[in-house]
């Protein structure tokens, strides 16, 4: 049986997502199923993929040349495969290529060829891949040094593109129009890419842009899953677009031109698998220009996917083991004309892809271009353009829908202008909100580039709102608006009624949704008749399920506080119910997310999340019950208009203790009014130090941090505060903080296990390091908590998975907060403790008793080995925030590391963020005057091995004193200030931190420090004992290399 | 303006009127593609026929003259879920509607084409009619309706016509013929003359081709006997191509059946392979009728190409003679160019047989 090592994409940074777990679990499926031995490794623990059933053997391992190719010495597999890793897998396969390994071993390369990823991630060998093929790109150059750059600029005039070479999503580059950023763009991506190359072209912006997903096989065969056209032209990230298939403004002439060039690349490259190829396209001319190839599957891919049901990661994976697209079948056995992998989807429907952006990934600057900032997306199908449209938009969410029209209503018209001229997130809004103020089609087409075909389907839109608002309760206009895919919110505003009496006319009136099967109608058949998707005024094609079913709620966009971890559950949910012998339906609009492919529900709607459509759903379905749980608070927020509507809740929500299915603090009773009166007499009630936060839903991100009465008076007069607006209060408590993860049934609870997470709740960054088992609680600790837990949980009337969170406090236990929405670290405590959590509690929901359930007993034995789990954040996409400690940080990913030591474990969760712990440079210690002969004989050890000394002024004075040589630096701000990328080589390369009993300026500088070294990628140490631990790790590695009569001091071995 | 489509089967649809406002009846057909309107709209194959398209959209480039595959559109009726209007620009020199105003051509869009095509995906074309009401009298028409045998008549040239090049002469008989077909062979410096479909092949004959093309057209193969006939004739003595129709005529000529294929062969791409090679095309094709492979056995013919989807003929080439012919449209532009090479191979096995003298090869 052929062995195949299949890499993963490791921790999710912005531009390469959850897309790739989606792709690769199916992938590994299909390989299992052509009898291959599969081997996986990836970091991230919240993936599909690294569930121990998903491959003959998982690694939940960092995706880095030294693990990697450990794995590969230890497994010895035949081939390896690389196109479901994103940039990620690529970059390292080409490593470990160089590096000699594979030829070495004899492991072959499958689907993508090593010579393809040269070609086409090499500007300036991709540019020579196209003149040989004579298929025109861009004037352009490749440069390593800015001097070359404005050499070029001046041979082809303003404005260029940057492109740094082998980065992911665009990251570094950019369109320049002037010296001053051109220098900066080049300077930057000359740092940011692997080669040191950038590649300056001349910008092509306005032209409208074309993406071309194709498969080929070993014997030359290709298909063209989809053409998708960006709404948005050239100038925006692909990521960042607004993007629908069918394409819409090619001329059958001009699709052919560019189907044969993407056929003509992708054979040049000889790939066995999907290529993705973006094209220029001008509106005025027959020009085009191969503006990117992608030689691997990429989130287009997955979009395509989702779009025309074509399974493009399985057949992929079996292109890459030598099928034939005609030998791969598609349709399910008995299909009259049996559909293969050869055939191409024809659509007779429209899909559209809008991103979502999260404040935390657009950052200060909401302006939109090159790179991508998109932290998901949303999904929608119709049958019209406009439908899709509007249901793209409402999949947003509905209060972010709300949010982006208020703030459009708001903008006066040079704003508005200014807004169309230089795009920002709120984009697609701002359009329609112009032409309501009476903006024409060719003066919109005119400021935003964007083809007059689109802007007439939103002219379209705008002339229904007025129709709408004109025809009030006017039955044959309701369903034409119905029809065009406005929403009963919409509508009912318009009408000013409540959207639920929009609803109650319709039913009246029957104007109802039927449901369609994407990808059947032209007689082509990918696959089980899956996907369904709403649509008025047409029959449909649903028909009764044979059994009970349960619609499950899934998470809708990723988020960047609602990522794939509330996908993990929402899959293992759909699973359990599954094989409990109902038939698991699912409404969910994110095509990135795993429990939106096929094989893990038995139906998918793809519907927006709003009450309106999964109403809908229900009325379609009726299924015995909805399950809310794992669809974070995205479902969350259903619950109540579902109970009201008398729909059965399998997991009903918490009311005795309000709001809980948000994080809150339980004794704060969570958001309150801002009257300054009462947030004062709170803030006395839970002591300073504290952070508080206005709270404003979708762009809440800014904690404050508040060390006494007076600094929070002027904090409530100087902030703006609407008089409606909530905020929340939050202790500030140095220390771990204690997860429980507990399951609940009507009578009783079961404790699973309690995760650690360290320095949880100081720190304006949302996540900072857990650790699983427990780091610091003593056995007699572990089971007063787990006791605590379980008086706490029988006093709730939750059901299923419930997260409690306690900090230690001087003697006991104080509850901070309860989370009833899974996510969080539920995939991480689900790996690190092997208890499937999700599974037993659905089974709980769907009737079982926990008494009746396989349930592990918690051991008080110290387990053998340590789980870290460690947030990763997309570092060069965030502007500067990390040293604003008004502004929170949110992390992207997350990684998982396993070994026998928390120090080891730690050591990988850093090489698996791509910030491995250097092997030289610079150590910076800034420590408590208790800690400082500790740290002394740790500082004189990683002199020992190569490392310089740095030191704040108290811990150096001591450092000199005893004769140790070190770099002195100013104070901590210097510290931060010298964390910046630019110094990176003269700063600290690892810091040890440890700090005195608090005050409110020594809190403010740890904050500061956790928060840099965080989003920085600095490893840092706020315990010697863990840094001692870390440092055997780093001795073990290395020989001593000592001077002849130099040999070590006998003092270094006496304080063991 | 509210009208109906209505179908023999007793089915109707609302749906709102464009184009041209007139009541129209004729047999109705699918087409599944996305974006090829303009080319199924003009393309004489269709030529009588309502088109009910799967295409979500249509009209969303205008109509264009690289698209368009004849003067004249030839259709009864377009039946879309959304049609759009665009703005004049290069590549769009009409709107969708105007064009069918222009030619008196009705239109009816708004429909629920996805329930449509699942009618037509399984029964196959059926009568249909638009109308302003849907009431008994309207299906009673339908049902009274006789379709026409005499369509190749209808959109075959009535005088022989020239397009001068300065390479092989090759005869075209105009069954209903492509622009794009044309244009491949001017591209290969064809000489090309174009004759009506009732061109004896004495006639042929005497224009001393070095080829005749058989071209597609409308209609089932069998109103057309008179061509096979003539086929039959000609075979033997000049190299044949044959596309669609053509290639259908071939089949008839040489005593294979014709049948209305299982799957559904209006639009594309859909992948054909190339017996021989194994090599995998993706073709557009626009077909009801195909010839039934089991008869292929006992006929002097072999099967070049299968469909994959349903494993029928989409290519056979005659044992003997330089003569062959394929379902699909081989002619680039607007089409997948995959299959041009197909016309390449024709046009070497031309001067082949010039070579070789009189046209004849005798072992093929």
């Amino acid at each position: 049986m052929p062995k195949v090592l299949v890499l993963g994409s490791g921790p999710n940074v912005l531009g390469q997502g959850a897309e790739f777990d989606k792709a690769g679990a199916a992938a590994l499926g299909a390989l299992h199923d052509a009898g291959y031995e599969t081997i996986v490794i990836n970091s991230n623990p919240a993936t599909v993929m690294t569930d121990t059933h998903s491959a003959d053997r998982v690694y939940v391992e960092p995706v880095t040349r030294q693990f990697v190719s450990q794995i590969i010495r230890q497994e010895m597999p035949d081939a390896i495969l690389a196109t479901f890793g994103g940039q990620t897998a690529l970059n390292l396969v080409m490593e470990l290529a160089n590096d000699g390994l594979l030829s070495e071993l004899h492991i072959k390369m499958l689907g993508t060829p090593l010579n393809a990823i040269e070609q086409t991630e090499d500007r300036e060998l991709f540019y020579n891949l196209l003149r040989n093929l004579q298929e025109p790109v861009p004037q352009a150059t490749v440069v390593e040094d800015p001097q070359d750059a404005v050499q070029f600029v001046q041979r082809v005039g303003w404005p260029v593109i940057v492109r740094p070479a082998y980065t992911l999503g665009g990251t570094g580059g950019g369109i320049a129009h002037s010296d001053k950023a051109l220098a900066a763009f080049v300077q930057n991506g000359i740092t940011l890419s692997p080669t040191g190359q950038v590649a300056v072209e001349r910008s092509i912006d306005g032209y409208r842009e074309i993406e071309i997903e194709l498969v080929r096989d070993h014997a030359d065969n290709t298909a063209v899953v989809a053409v998708l056209e960006n709404i948005d032209p050239v100038g925006i990230h692909t990521g960042d677009s607004i993007v629908v298939t069918p394409a819409q403004t090619l001329s059958h002439t001009e699709l052919t031109r560019l189907r044969e060039a993407a056929i003509k690349i992708i054979r040049a490259l000889e790939i066995e698998g999907v290529c993705d190829v973006q094209f220029a396209v001008d509106p005025n001319s027959d020009a085009y220009y191969v503006i990117e190839v992608n030689p691997r599957l990429g989130r287009s891919a997955v979009l395509a996917e989702t779009a025309t049901g074509y399974p493009v990661a399985r057949v992929t994976a079996m292109l890459a083991i030598g099928q034939s697209l005609a030998d791969i079948p598609l349709s399910p056995a008995g299909a009259t004309a049996p559909t293969t992998a050869a055939s191409e989807p024809v659509l007779d429907y429209l899909v559209t892809k809008l991103p979502r952006w999260s404040y935390q990934s657009v950052g200060a600057d909401r302006r939109i271009g090159t790179q991508m900032k998109a932290s998901g997306e949303v999904v929608a199908f119709g049958r019209s353009l406009e439908e899709s449209i509007l249901k793209a938009m409402r999949s947003l969410t509905w209060d972010t829908d709300d949010e982006y029209l208020n703030r459009v209503r708001h903008f006066d018209d040079d704003t508005l202008a200014s807004h169309l001229i230089h795009p920002e997130d709120d984009r697609l809004f701002a359009m329609l909100e112009a032409m309501q103020r009476g903006y024409s089609v060719s003066e919109v087409a005119e400021l935003t580039k964007i083809h007059p075909y689109f802007l007439e389907r939103l002219h379209h839109i705008v002339a229904m709102l007025k129709t709408v608002a004109d025809q009030a309760g006017d039955t044959d206009t309701l369903m034409a608006a119905k029809r065009l895919g406005l929403s009963d919110r919409r509508i009912g505003e318009l009408w000013q009624l409540p959207a639920e009496q929009v609803r109650a006319l319709r039913l009246e009136a029957k104007i109802v949704p039927h449901y369609s099967v994407s990808g059947t109608n032209d007689g082509n058949n990918f696959g089980p008749a899956k996907l369904f998707f709403s649509t008025y005024g047409e029959a449909g094609q649903q028909t009764p399920m044979q059994k009970d079913a349960v619609l499950v709620i899934g998470s809708g966009a990723y988020q960047t506080r609602q990522g794939q971890e509330f996908d993990y559950g929402t899959v293992h949910a759909l699973n359990a119910i599954h094989r409990s012998g109902y038939a698991a339906i699912l409404v969910n609009c994110n095509a990135q997310a795993v429990s939106t492919d096929r094989d893990h529900s038995d139906r998918l709607y793809f519907e927006p999340l709003t009450i309106e459509d999964i109403l809908n759903v229900v009325d379609a379905e009726k299924p015995v019950g909805v399950l809310t749980q794992f669809g974070g608070s995205t479902a969350a927020r259903f619950q109540t208009a579902l109970s009201q509507a008398g729909v059965k809740l399998f997991d009903s929500p918490l009311t005795e203790l309000p709001k809980q299915s948000l994080k809150e603090p339980l004794k704060l009773r969570g958001r309150i009014p801002t009257d300054p009166a009462h947030v004062t007499a709170q803030a006395a009630q839970i002591g300073y130090p504290l952070w508080v936060s206005p709270s404003k839903r979708h762009f809440a991100a800014h904690a404050h941090f508040i060390t006494s009465a007076e600094m929070l008076a002027q904090f409530l007069t100087s902030a703006h505060l609407a008089d409606d607006q909530v905020i929340r209060l939050q202790p500030y408590t140095d220390g771990a903080t204690y997860e429980v993860f507990g399951l609940k049934d009507d009578t009783d609870a079961y404790v699973a296990g309690i995760v650690e997470h360290l320095w949880a709740q100081n720190a304006n960054v949302d996540h900072m390091l857990s650790v699983f088992p427990t780091n610091h609680l003593s056995a007699a600790q572990r089971t007063a908590l787990a006791q605590v837990a379980t008086t706490d949980l029988g006093q709730m009337n939750a059901r299923g998975v419930v997260q409690l969170t306690y900090i230690w406090q001087r003697d006991h236990f104080r509850r901070l907060y309860v989370q009833t929405i899974g996510g969080g670290s539920l995939p991480f405590f689900a790996k690190a403790s092997g208890i499937p959590l999700v599974e037993l509690a659905t089974r709980i929901f769907l009737g079982n008793t926990l008494k009746e359930l396989p349930l592990p007993e918690i051991t008080q034995k110290k387990r053998q080995t340590v789980y870290v789990w460690a947030p990763v954040f997309s570092v060069a996409k965030l502007t500067q925030q990390a040293d604003d400690l008004n502004v929170t940080t949110y992390h992207t990913g997350e990684v998982m590391g396993k070994a026998g030591t928390f120090a080891k474990a730690y050591y990988k969760t850093l090489a698996a963020g791509n910030n491995p712990f250097p092997n030289h440079g610079n150590i910076l210690f800034t420590v408590a005057d208790s800690d400082k002969s500790q740290a002394l004989k740790l500082a004189r050890r990683f002199r020992a091995i190569g490392y310089q000394i740095q030191a704040t002024p108290h811990t150096a004075n001591y450092f000199q004193a005893h004769h140790l040589p070190i770099q002195r630096i100013q104070n901590k701000h210097a510290v931060a200030l010298s964390m910046a990328p630019q110094h990176n080589a003269d700063g600290p390369q690892a810091i040890v931190y440890t700090n005195d009993p608090m005050d409110a300026a020594s809190i403010r500088d740890t904050v500061l420090i956790r928060n840099v070294t965080l989003v920085q990628g600095i490893p840092l140490f706020t315990e010697l004992d863990t840094l001692g631990a870390l440092l055997n790790v780093l001795e073990s590695q290395r020989f001593a290399t000592v001077p002849q009569g130099a040999e070590p001091e006998a003092d270094d071995e006496d304080d063991e | 303006m509210k009208r109906y489509l209505i179908l023999e089967d007793g089915s109707f649809f609302p749906g709102i009127g464009f184009g041209a406002p007139v009541i129209t009846t004729g047999e109705m057909v699918l087409n599944s593609g996305n974006g090829d309107y303009t080319a199924t709209i003009t393309d004489a194959a269709n030529f009588g026929q309502i088109i009910a398209f799967t295409d979500p959209i249509i009209g969303n480039v205008g109509i264009n003259q690289e698209d368009i595959q004849s003067l004249l559109p030839k259709i009864r009726g377009v039946v879309a879920r959304n049609i759009t209007d665009v703005p004049r620009s290069r590549h769009s020199q009409f709107n969708l509607a105007d064009y069918l105003k222009l030619y008196k051509i009705p239109g009816i869009t708004g429909v629920d084409t996805a329930a449509l095509s699942r009618i037509l995906l399984a029964k196959g074309p059926l009568k249909a009619s638009f109308m302003d009401t849907a009431d008994e009298h309207a299906f009673d028409q339908i049902r009274a309706l006789v379709l026409p045998h005499d369509q190749v008549k209808q959109v075959s040239t009535k005088q022989p016509y020239a397009s001068p090049n300065v390479g092989q002469n090759i005869l075209v008989v105009d069954l209903g013929v492509r622009h794009a077909l044309l244009r491949e062979l001017s591209r290969r410096d064809c000489n090309l003359t174009i004759v009506p479909y009732n061109t004896t092949a004495k006639e042929i004959l005497a224009f001393a081709p070095d080829a005749v093309v058989f071209t597609s057209g409308p209609g089932n193969p069998n109103d057309a006997l008179l061509v096979a006939e003539n086929i039959k004739e000609l075979q033997g003595h000049v190299p044949i191509l044959g596309i669609g129709l053509g290639a259908e005529l071939i089949g008839l000529a040489n005593d294979a059946t014709i049948g209305l294929t299982a799957a559904n062969h209006r639009g594309g791409p859909f992948p054909v392979r190339e017996v021989a090679t194994g090599r995998i095309w993706q073709t557009m094709q626009n077909h009801t009728y195909g010839i039934d492979r089991a008869s292929v056995a006992d006929t002097p013919l072999i099967v070049t190409h299968e469909d994959i989807r349903d494993h029928s003929v989409a290519g056979i080439r005659h044992r003997q003679y330089p003569v062959s012919g394929v379902l699909f449209y081989p002619e680039a532009d607007p089409e997948p160019t995959d299959a041009t090479q197909l016309i390449d191979e024709f046009m070497e096995m031309v001067a082949a047989a010039r070579h070789h003298g009189e046209g004849v090869i005798d072992d093929a």
